[in-house]
């Protein structure tokens, strides 16, 4: 720390940031100001008067480099040109708006219909651009895309990001890893620390030029307050970036567009920023005055609320491509999703469930046991038919969750309600509390979701109890609701331990068998024949080209004294033994294959069957001899000229 | 022994008809020894089957020992062939895969002879042509001269009475040729019939007598005198 005032061109610490020192008024008397334009590269150019005795921590920096750069004396003319050039080349135009700089600075492949968020951006005067993108299309990246062009051409300075709060760290990643842009999640803890670092009179938005705020924040007044002092009416070079705009559309519960809060919060933040860029992939929700409100939020000069919106000023500031719209131009990456509707009739084979399914069955008796106990409750106070209401209805949803849960549910109920009629338990005071929100089905966004299994299963038996409790009346027990919850108990009870399987009787099993196995026999038989031509065809031939083989042969035979019948018992000999050898090979060899490959192939074992040798051998002999007879004969008539003629 | 009465055959060829024999009548006497010469495709070996009872004609009659041949049943026309009938052939038609004994056994055993005897006979009839140590040599083994020598004994193997030869010498060297035209002729000077069809003039010279047949017709009977003039 020193007492010496700073001079003009000196750098100087201060406020834990870095500071250039600019005009400084002397005036001993009262403390000397002196004005300051921050050099820190998240807050470049900031302007800051201070009176510099009045400031703790404050120092100046002389361990400069300049004299050391001036030491160095002039660079070469060429060196310069290459410096001066490739400064140049680096700088972005912010005239012309074809000329594309982010692309290039971003860390990621960019398919070229994510450029035209861009394009069309460039093209506005102010940006206040809908991406209505398709989900999937990367709103996130047009975005950013955006952003950091803009930052390029500084045109933009501050940027605050609004999402929903599960997207926030999500959105602080893709900005930081894909952009390069380090982007602070505004909350709580940021404030503090800021209240901690610069003391409770700094406005925390002064302290970072990118920020990321997540919806719900932004209802708040603690963060929405300060943001709009820091925006004042119009803050130059400001972006907002909305993410799942649609949130901040009116609600359309009814034919007016009521404002919700988060309607409010961001309509009376949009205006201030210069520019506005809305990301959703459902921004019309069916009803025109909230989408003509959304639009007025984003652009109140071209939408107003209530008025139709033109579709010229909507494709102005809007766009909007879907998955089919990509498809259509062949960018590839999207799959076209096919609906089909399966048909529960002709895959379950019936079609409806019988009436004594356990489901359908407690569904009804459930019913019935309401409206009985409804009836008996006719003098019951509103309070406790109510909660018998909930009741039933969380029985309900038990069923439809499954038996299982059903039947737990029913214990205890059943449990109860025993208790209430043998006066165990006192009726309990009318403002015994249930949580009826309890009741409701688990989401991902309910503190319910991270109890585990056990947890959940035994709030939901106190839930039931409970409710059970403050549904009871003093009345005497009735012996009719009694037994439709004996009923009730013992389907539940029955079905929730029998799997979820199909009765079949063994007779229709063994029907189905010999269906099948007498087509397969049939068409065995049907191969059989086949086999049996084929192979009958070729004996015959091989017996044809043999006789012809051998017709000096059988012509000697004859001219030595045999006679035709000899020859024709000769070719039948012959094929006699073929078939046989034929039969009792094939025999053998099928056998063998079949045990090799029968468990390996259809995965049935096979055990030789003797009886198919006499089968085998009895086929193919009457076969052989069949197809032989012909050329047999023919070789017993043979015209005797070809013994003497030479071949 | 032998005749022929009025005996045509014709052939259906491509839709034409082929006389290959024209009304041949014909007389060989027991123990005669005729040679058949003409060209190519003039009937010769048509004429010799049909003598043989391998091939029956179209017309006319052909009668051994007085008994009408194609009259007979077939069987009674096999056992006939087998009894009285020995062809010899030009390129022999020995079973390849057997031996020369077993060749020879073949008519035995169609005779249904024993087979001991069958043996002995064959060997006999091997050691006559004198193959004597050439009895277990497969045809592919022998020299074409031995092979048709081996076919003489086969021929001979049932004691036929009529010898039927289709150009025995035909595939022989002359030396070879010589010296089965001297079986020939001594199985002639044994009493037996010969009718046998030759290209050779020199083996046809050594019949009795020689029959000449031109497009199907005898045109031409002449015994030989030139031979015992030769001799």
């Amino acid at each position: 720390m020193t007492d010496t005032l700073p001079a003009t061109g000196q750098i100087v610490r201060l406020r834990s940031r870095t500071w250039l020192v600019g005009p400084v008024v002397e005036d001993p008397g009262h403390g000397s100001t002196v004005s300051l334009a921050c050099l820190d590269d998240d807050n470049q150019g900031e302007e800051l008067n201070v009176v510099w005795d009045l400031e703790l921590d404050r120092r100046i920096l002389s361990e400069e480099a300049w004299k050391d750069i001036g030491k160095k004396g002039f660079d070469p003319p060429r060196q310069f040109a290459a410096f001066l050039n490739t400064l140049r080349w680096n700088c972005v135009t912010a005239t012309n708006p074809l000329l594309f700089q982010s692309p290039f600075r971003a860390g990621i492949r960019i398919d070229p219909y994510q450029l035209e968020p861009l394009r069309k951006a460039l093209l506005l005067p102010r940006v206040n651009l809908f991406i209505a993108d398709d989900v999937g299309l990367g709103k996130t990246i047009e975005a950013g895309l955006i952003a950091s062009e803009l930052l390029l051409r500084r045109r933009v300075r501050d940027i605050v990001v609004t999402c929903p709060p599960s997207m926030l760290l999500q959105w602080k990643d893709e900005l930081e890893n894909r952009f390069g842009l380090v982007f602070e999640i505004f909350d709580r803890a940021y404030m503090e620390r800021i209240r901690r670092e610069r003391g409770h009179s700094v406005n925390a938005w002064e302290t970072f030029p990118r920020f990321l705020i997540s919806h719900k924040l932004l209802i708040d007044e603690t963060y929405a307050a300060p943001l709009r002092n820091w925006l004042d009416n119009l803050r130059p070079g400001s972006l907002l970036i909305c993410d799942e705009a649609h949130h901040a559309a009116p609600a359309s519960s009814s034919k007016y567009a009521i404002d919700s809060q988060i309607t409010k919060a961001v309509r009376n933040l949009a205006f201030r920023f210069e520019h506005r860029l809305f990301l959703s992939a459902t921004p019309h929700n069916g009803h025109s005055n909230s989408f003509s409100a959304l639009l007025e939020i984003l652009d109140r000069e071209r939408f107003i609320r209530g008025v139709k919106v033109v579709k010229k000023n909507r494709e102005d500031v809007m766009i909007r491509r879907l998955k089919d719209d990509l498809r259509a131009i062949g960018v590839p990456g999207f799959p076209e999703r096919v609906v089909e509707q399966i048909n529960l009739p002709e895959v379950l084979g019936f079609d409806r469930l019988p009436d004594d399914t356990p489901e359908l069955a407690l569904a009804a008796m459930l019913a019935a046991y309401r409206n009985q106990r409804l009836e008996s409750m006719a003098a019951a106070t509103k309070r406790q038919r109510t909660h018998f209401e909930l009741l039933t209805t969380q029985l309900q949803q038990r069923l439809l969750s499954s038996v299982e849960a059903f039947a737990r549910s029913l214990r205890v109920h059943k449990k109860t309600m025993e208790r209430l009629w043998a006066k165990e338990t006192a009726l309990p005071a009318d403002n015994a509390k249930v949580h009826p929100g309890l009741f409701q089905a688990v989401d991902a966004e309910d503190d319910r979701a991270n109890l585990s299994v056990q947890d959940l299963d035994q709030l939901f038996d106190l839930e039931t109890e409970r409710a059970t409790l403050a549904s009871a009346t003093d009345s005497a027990p009735s012996a009719v609701e009694r037994k439709m919850l004996d009923d009730m108990s013992a389907i539940a009870e029955r079905a929730r331990l029998l799997p979820d399987a199909k009765v079949v009787t063994i007779t229709q099993i063994a029907d189905a068998q010999i269906k099948i196995n007498r087509m397969m026999s049939n068409l065995s038989l049907m191969f059989l024949v086949i086999i049996i031509f084929v192979g009958g065809a070729s004996i015959a031939n091989y017996m044809y080209a043999n006789v012809y083989e051998r017709r000096r042969e059988i012509g000697t035979l004859m001219a030595l004294g045999a006679s035709s019948g000899l020859v024709l018992r000769i070719f039948m000999l012959k094929a006699l033994i073929l078939g046989v050898a034929g039969g009792v090979g094939g025999y053998a060899i099928g056998t063998v294959l079949a045990v090799i490959l029968g468990p390996k192939l259809a995965g049935v074992i096979v055990l030789p069957m003797p009886m198919l040798a006499l089968l085998a051998v009895g086929v193919s002999v009457v076969l052989a001899l069949a197809a032989s007879y012909f050329p047999a004969r023919r070789a017993a008539r043979l015209d005797p000229c070809a013994t003497f003629q030479e071949v | 022994m032998l005749r022929m009465e009025n005996v045509s055959k014709s052939y259906t060829h491509r839709g034409r008809m082929v006389k290959a024999l024209d009304s041949a009548t014909l007389h060989i006497p027991a123990g005669d020894f005729v040679s058949l010469v003409g060209p190519s495709g003039s009937g010769k070996s048509t004429l010799l089957l049909m003598l043989g009872g391998m091939l029956s004609p179209s017309e006319g009659r052909v009668l051994l020992e007085s008994s009408s041949v194609y009259d007979l049943s077939p069987s009674d026309r096999a056992k006939m062939r087998r009894e009285k009938v020995g062809f010899v052939f030009q390129t022999f038609n020995l079973v390849p895969y057997l031996s020369a004994l077993e060749n020879v056994q073949v008519p035995l055993f169609l005779a249904k002879m024993e087979e001991k005897a069958q043996k002995d006979r064959a060997t006999a009839l091997l050691e006559r042509v004198g193959l004597a140590d050439r009895l277990d040599h497969k045809p592919g083994e022998l020299s074409v001269g031995q092979q048709q020598r081996v076919a003489l004994a086969r021929m001979l193997a049932n004691e036929p009475a009529i010898i039927l030869a289709d150009e025995p010498t035909g595939n022989l060297d002359p030396e070879t040729s010589q010296q089965i035209i001297s079986f020939l002729e001594e199985f002639h000077a044994e009493g037996k019939t010969i009718v046998m069809v030759t290209h050779d003039p020199h083996a046809a010279k050594r019949a009795k007598r020689t029959l000449r047949l031109q497009s199907g017709t005898i045109t031409c009977q002449q015994a030989d005198q030139g031979r015992q003039k030769l001799l």
